[in-house]
């Protein structure tokens, strides 16, 4: 049962993060935007972190989706959303009303809510837990690395 | 712990790899060593 519940995670974990990397970075132009309008970081690096950060989702998430380094992804996924939900959450402090571009383009086309406020800290707390769960589980059930230490075995 | 940063580097690595060569092909892609435009070049701001 807990193997099953660690899957469903997986999937869920894996397939949110690639589609939110894949629509950050098929309009990168509003992402840059959204992360000057957080007001955080040094003018210097939002070029590069718009660049770097949709990716490093798409592939952390894919490893986790297939399940090869799984473990190490949720790891690192656990710590992103949590620099994710400290950034949403000094914006709500400082009063700010800002889109929270998680979703980027795919917002605004499925109409979903998308905003920097209480319901994406949740949403945020859900993936760490869920990102946690992952992570200290040792369940290899439908992972790309069991499939592999299986074909080792059988040469 | 070890294998733990050794994966993560690994991962933080690709990322970095594929996201600077995306970047570099892609005609939407950021230019990252832009310079400022001197003062002299800039164009005049019409009112529409």
């Amino acid at each position: 049962m807990a193997s099953v519940i660690v899957v469903v995670a997986r999937i869920i974990i894996g397939a949110i993060f690639l589609i939110s990397g894949l629509a950050k970075i098929s309009d990168p132009a509003r992402f840059i935007l959204t992360l000057r309008e957080f007001r955080l970081f040094p003018e210097v690096i939002v070029p590069f972190t718009s660049i770097w950060l949709p990716w490093f989702e798409l592939i952390i998430g894919l490893s986790v989706l297939v399940g090869l380094l799984h473990r190490t992804s949720a790891l690192m996924l656990a710590c992103l959303n949590a620099g994710f939900l400290a950034a949403i959450l000094s914006v709500i402090v400082r009063g700010i009303e800002v889109d929270c571009g998680c979703f980027g383009m795919l917002a605004d086309m499925l109409g979903l809510p998308d905003m920097a406020d209480m319901k994406a800290v949740v949403r945020n707390i859900v993936f760490i837990g869920l990102c946690l769960l992952i992570s200290f589980s040792r369940s290899k059930v439908l992972t790309l690395e069991h499939y592999i230490c299986v074909r080792e075995k059988q040469r | 712990m070890k294998r733990f940063l050794r994966e993560a580097v690994a991962l933080i690595g690709l990322s970095l790899i594929i996201a600077l060569l995306y970047n570099a092909v892609s005609p939407s892609g950021i230019r990252l060593n832009r310079k400022p435009m001197p003062a002299s070049q800039e164009q005049p701001v019409q009112a529409r």
